[in-house]
């Protein structure tokens, strides 16, 4: 005779085996497609590039000698570093020690190819943790053009959502 | 009371099952990671770091015989770089930044692609 009870009891138990081997089954496609995008992914490389290449353009021999320049260009990448191209960038400069602290520059900018890389700054920098993965912070210590010396921090974000 | 054949049919059928789910799994991330697609995207990204950290008058060259498959077309415009892969068309490119300008021409001759910062 056959047991209804431990029929659909089986039948359950079946049931929650195959969740389970579909749940298993997901989890391993997703760690895998996880793990791709982790070494397709450079955006942290390029924010360590372009922040050492900024630290450059200012500070070239970790020495500052025009910070008045520096200070009143409106675009430091596209004016005065001549960097050009690439993605939307968050970007922060930040001299310390050096008298008071100064915040050279701080903007999102999203890029403009007709004009270049940076074209409107925007204050609103509240929506930026959003954004990742790529970023970096540079830290170099400089001689400013009086000899005093200071602390120079860059730091990148790129905005991205590929 | 079940019959031992009864058990052992429904094993034989369940680990069919597993090993069928995974390896249909298996194979979707091998599918992937083999895609012409994630080899055009591991070319571009790759050349467009070298491009960044390069300095100025630095000549790359790729093979176009690549460990990513064969290189048919290398473009170069404004500012990003499409790579095409095993006859795949790059459409969507990849960005990159630089102080100086990259060219990119075609040796024939050494089944290369030069690419120029200047």
């Amino acid at each position: 005779m056959i047991n209804k009870k431990a029929q659909s009891g089986e039948s359950l138990l079946m049931i929650i085996r195959f969740s389970l081997l579909i749940l298993i089954s997901f989890a391993i496609y997703f760690i895998g497609a996880i793990y791709l995008d982790y070494n397709l992914n450079i955006l942290n490389t390029e924010a360590g590039i372009l922040s050492e290449a900024i630290t450059e353009c200012i500070a070239p021999d970790n020495k500052i000698n025009n910070l008045e320049e520096i200070d009143q260009s409106k675009n430091i990448l596209k004016d005065y570093c001549k960097i050009d191209g690439g993605k939307e960038l968050y970007i922060f400069i930040n001299l310390t020690g050096w008298k008071d602290e100064v915040l050279l520059f701080k903007e999102i900018a999203p890029i403009n190819r007709e004009v270049g890389l940076i074209y409107d700054v925007q204050t609103n920098t509240k929506n930026i943790d959003k954004y990742g993965p790529g970023s970096f912070i540079y830290y170099s210590s400089v001689t400013m053009a009086d000899n005093t010396h200071a602390n120079l921090k860059v730091g990148v974000k790129i905005l991205s959502n590929e | 009371m079940k019959k031992e054949g009864e058990i052992l049919q429904k094993t034989v059928i369940y680990i069919i099952l597993i090993a069928l789910i995974l390896s249909l799994f298996l194979f979707a991330i091998l599918g992937k990671s083999n895609s012409n697609d994630t080899k055009r995207q591991l070319l571009e990204k790759q050349t467009a770091l070298l491009i960044e950290s390069s300095p100025q008058n630095t000549i790359l060259e790729l093979n176009i015989n690549n460990l990513n498959g064969e290189i048919n077309n290398i473009r170069i415009d404004n500012y990003k770089i499409f790579i095409d892969v095993n006859g795949f068309e790059s459409k969507q490119g990849y960005p990159f930044f630089s102080k100086y300008t990259a060219t990119v021409s075609k040796d024939e001759a050494q089944n290369k692609f030069i690419i120029e910062i200047k």
